[in-house]
């Protein structure tokens, strides 16, 4: 290892400026949002805020319009359908293209990568503008085969679907480019050895590329989900939890509380819970990675 | 050589799914194209698939018109978004050499704790910054928006620095310093040159999170003349009486998207490499 | 199996990897395919495996053509310079994945997993996982798993290049034993010469994408029908001297016995071990001598002429830098080179020349 300038001391040193401004601005506004969580902050008053202990969490598990389970239950809905889409799509298309010569697999991937690099409220208009009854890509498309125009957005069993197809579009970019990632370091020999112990392709990639990369699609299955439990301004520029509440996710609806209510410390309860369920499911990947290593090293 | 050998069969269905998935990825940004593109008197009910008339009014309207955002809020997402690359990459480089090169103890897990900060929601960091940034009297400052965002692409900006400095041969520096070469110069000559290719990497997705990020400014940033382009494109949400301004909004999301595409078609396919190496890494 | 291949021609864009090959390899023989790097092996290899397309040329097993066939339904048992087995699968599995593929009923497979297991004496080992087991277990595993399926031929791509020196003879040995016992038709790459000298039927020399000699180890080693063969095939390297240039004194001198025109355009060789250190018309003056163990290598110059002796040590013991000796080369060792073709050249007890007609490819090369 390299001996700095200053000793032991240098890599922290180094280190100074990121954690200094991390601190500031990243882990700080948590450990905010945690203390307020329990306290009976509001917009009108910041400061010296009475301490209400669990209260907000109480009030928040207790709401009627919308009801928590309610909003447990769009939240599962949205981002277990974004991430089997994300991964389906993701996975099928990093296959699909690992059989392809280099030069066709880089345009491709290029052109597919798209949705990744655009603004979330970008994506949010664009499908919104695509959903729109009047002048909407999906309707007009479905116009030339005789179906009437549908209400993607407003019309409550449908809403929550017509999201989740705009987030799976926003979201299959990462899978794809990680497993494309995991799938070129897979040695070549090892599926050129299916081949010739007389595997069909199907199999080769049952049987020996996706456990190969097991570990790496296991991580790419936790980025879409916590993505996916994640997701604002999608939502926020599509459907603002509309209709009547019915694509209201535990984000929109800590920010419902926060902005619209004006209560932070329901709000910050939300938060808390939220980041919770995040927390339980990194610790889980933690524990099924260490498994999975073990296995392999 | 290929590296397996399909079917006629298995070749058309790849070829299905190729296309199809090609047909997912691109029509709805073509759609937008397309109403941004035509008239505003035909963006109406019933719409037809192809244009019939092509225009730049729409364009024009939401850069320079009387009722568009003007140039000003794209202007502003860059500066903040070039800000933010730049401190991001800084701070980066410096985080990545040390977890890196140095055997702290602490190293490994610092990393994953580093990693797992990416995970947490960001919209929700915005109530708690509003309040910080007051306290501080930052509130409403180009400079807090801007460490706002840096300390948002900080965790994986560290992460990639690191695992690019891993792949760089220690034995370069220390054989820089058998030469005679202090820290600095070694740094200089030898290191950076080498980390540039990772530094580009972290800068530029640092700088397409600031360009796209839409709950911190919407937030913190309360002076219309100060707001990025995500901002200020909602008001073509709000507009009383027309429901939405499709052509204009259309339009302004055209435009925003120039820089990122541009940015993104230019390093690509290092940004590709670089998704490739954190899908390497399993440990 | 009887495998031919013919008019092999490989291109990687304009360069031309294998160029008119042809092969035949006769049912229960082994052949070793042996050359420099990028001379085409293990191309070759693949085109037989179905791995590669090839510009031009076919391949037949015993008679039919499977040029278009997938690799998967050739039957080939092939094992992988680094052995490619499946990481994440015990060795077990492992040497099952073919039998599974093939869908084979499970206990059936499972009884022949454990043969050729016993066979190959990976028995013990068949519940560990790769990362557990040493490189030449894993290699039997490889080997075991390329034999589970009783092939019709089996592919070994340089199968002893990762293993440490001491096992490489053994390795070599037991795989030469256990192709004649279950009498497998074998192609053997590797670019060491002695491996492939000390087990094959027939060795193919290769050079630049064409087979420049096909012929017995004995043959290739006594009489190797070009010059590059001779080069390739044994340890220390030929000397080697030309008629016309530098070396031309030594070498006119040296075939005198033997030729009637003075001998324009050829290249003398004689191989090290070939030379006699003591009595001889020849005076030399040593330069060097080496140490092997075993032998001595002592390098001479006769004249501006050099040349490389192996002796035994205890004779090279004695000799020192600067010594000067006689040294003996008799005229039926040597080996005659055409210097334009690089063919070997025999002279018959008249003196005249007649180019070596043996067995072997396209032509060698005077290099």
């Amino acid at each position: 290892m390299v001996r700095g300038a200053f000793g032991r001391a240098t890599p922290w040193l180094l280190l100074a400026l990121p954690i200094v401004v991390m601190f500031l601005f990243l882990i700080l506004p948590y450990l905010l949002t945690f203390f307020y969580s329990t306290t009976g902050a509001t917009i009108g008053r910041l400061f010296n805020v009475p301490q209400v202990g669990l209260k907000n969490f109480q009030a928040v598990l207790s709401e009627d319009a919308p009801s928590f389970l309610s909003v447990i239950v769009i939240t599962a809905i949205f981002t277990v359908g974004t991430l089997l889409g994300s991964l389906a799509l993701g996975t099928g298309l990093a296959l699909a293209l690992h059989t392809v010569s280099a030069g066709v697999r880089s345009a491709l991937l290029a052109i597919y990568l798209i949705p990744w690099v655009i603004s979330a409220v970008i994506i949010g208009y664009t499908w919104r503008l695509i959903y729109d009854p009047a002048i909407g890509l999906a309707n007009s498309v479905l116009a030339i085969v005789g179906i009437g125009p549908v209400d993607w957005l407003t019309e409550q069993g449908i809403a929550l679907s017509a999201l989740v197809v705009a987030n799976v579009w926003a979201g299959y970019g990462i899978v794809l480019l990680v497993v494309s990632g995991a799938l070129a370091n897979v040695p070549p020999n090892i599926i050129l050895a299916g081949q010739v112990d007389g595997a069909s392709y199907a199999r080769i990639v049952r049987r020996v590329i996706l456990p190969a990369i097991r570990p790496t699609f296991l991580l790419a299955a936790l980025v879409a989900l916590v993505s996916g439990l994640n997701t604002f301004d999608l939502i926020y520029a599509m459907t603002r939890g509309g209709p009547l509440y019915h694509t209201e996710t535990m984000a929109l609806e800590m920010y419902r509380l926060t902005a619209t209510k004006g209560n932070i410390g329901q709000g910050a309860a939300v938060t808390v819970i939220l980041f919770t369920i995040s927390l339980a499911l990194a610790v889980g990947y933690v524990l099924i990675w260490r498994r999975e290593n073990r296995k392999w090293t | 050589m290929d590296l397996v050998r399909l079917s006629a069969l298995q070749r058309l269905v790849r070829a299905a799914a190729v296309g199809l998935a090609l047909a997912f990825a691109v029509l709805p940004l073509l759609w937008v194209v397309s109403i941004a593109i035509r008239p505003s008197t035909t963006a109406v009910y019933p719409i037809s698939i192809l244009p019939g008339s092509v225009t730049l009014d729409n364009i024009t309207g939401v850069l320079f018109g009387s009722n568009g955002i003007g140039l000003v809020p794209y202007r502003n997402a860059a500066f903040y978004g070039l800000s933010s690359a730049l401190i991001t990459a800084v701070a980066s480089t410096l985080g990545g050499y040390a977890l890196a090169r140095y055997n702290m103890r602490s190293g490994e897990a610092l990393l994953v704790v580093i990693l797992a900060l990416s995970f947490l929601p960001s919209a929700s960091r915005i109530v708690p910054l509003f309040i910080l940034t007051s306290a501080a009297g930052m509130y409403g400052t180009a400079q807090a928006v801007i460490l706002a965002y840096a300390a948002g692409s900080i965790p994986l900006g560290i992460w990639l620095m690191a695992g690019t400095f891993r792949q760089i041969p220690i034995r370069l520096e220390q054989a820089a310093r058998i030469d005679g070469a202090g820290t600095a110069l070694t740094m200089r000559r030898v290191v950076l040159p080498l980390a540039i290719p990772g530094i580009l990497v972290v800068a530029t997705l640092a700088f397409i999170d600031g360009w796209n990020s839409f709950s911190l400014p919407l937030i913190l940033i309360p002076k219309a003349a100060a707001q990025p382009y995500t901002v200020a494109l909602q008001r073509y949400i709000q507009e009383i009486g027309y429901g939405i301004n499709w052509p204009l909004l259309s339009a302004g999301s055209l435009v925003a998207l120039v820089p990122v595409l541009s940015v993104f078609a230019v390093l690509q396919r290092r940004l590709v490499r670089v998704g490739g190496l954190g899908g390497a890494i399993r440990g | 199996m009887k495998l031919e291949i013919e008019g092999l021609t490989v291109e990687y864009g304009p360069v031309a990897a294998v160029h008119g090959l042809n092969l035949t390899v006769g049912h229960g023989e082994l052949v070793a395919l042996v050359g420099p790097s990028g001379c085409g092996k293990t191309t070759t290899l693949g085109f037989i495996t179905g791995f590669i397309r090839a510009k031009a040329g076919r391949v037949l097993f015993d008679g039919v053509d499977v040029t278009d066939q997938a690799p998967q339904r050739r039957g080939i048992g092939y094992v992988f310079q680094d052995y490619a087995i499946y990481p994440h699968m015990t060795v077990r599995e492992n040497i099952r994945f073919p039998l599974d593929a093939a869908k084979k009923e499970r206990k059936q497979a499972e009884r022949d997993v454990d043969e050729i297991a016993g066979l190959m004496g990976v028995g013990p080992l068949l519940s560990r996982r790769p990362h557990q087991i040493s490189g030449g277990q894993r290699q039997r595993v490889a080997l075991a798993r390329a034999l589970v399926k009783k092939p019709v031929i089996l592919l070994l791509d340089e199968p002893l290049s990762n293993l440490d020196a001491h096992l490489r003879v053994e390795v070599r040995a037991e795989i030469r034993r256990l192709q004649l016992d279950l009498k497998m038709t074998t192609v053997f790459v590797t670019h060491d010469q002695s491996e492939a000298m000390a087990i094959a039927d027939r060795v193919a020399v290769m050079s630049d994408g064409n087979i420049v000699a096909l012929t017995s180890p004995a043959t290739l080693y006594t009489r190797p029908p070009s010059l590059f063969s001779a080069r390739f095939i044994g340890s220390p390297q030929i000397n080697i001297w030309a008629t016309e240039g530098p070396d031309e004194a030594l070498a006119r001198r040296v075939i005198q016995p033997l030729v009637r025109d003075g001998g324009a355009g050829l290249l003398v060789g004689v191989r090290p071990e070939d030379v006699q250190i003591g009595a001889g018309e020849l005076e030399a003056a040593v330069t060097l001598t080496e140490p092997l163990g075993r032998d001595f290598l002592v390098h001479l110059t006769v004249g501006p002429s050099s040349i490389r002796v192996l002796v035994p040590a205890e004779e090279g013991q004695h000799m020192k830098t600067d010594d000067n000796v006689r040294i003996r080369i008799e005229p039926s060792r040597l080996h005659l080179f055409d210097s334009a073709t690089g063919r070997r050249v025999e002279i018959d007890a008249g003196g005249a020349r007649r180019l070596d007609q043996s067995e072997q490819g396209a032509g060698g090369l005077a290099s």
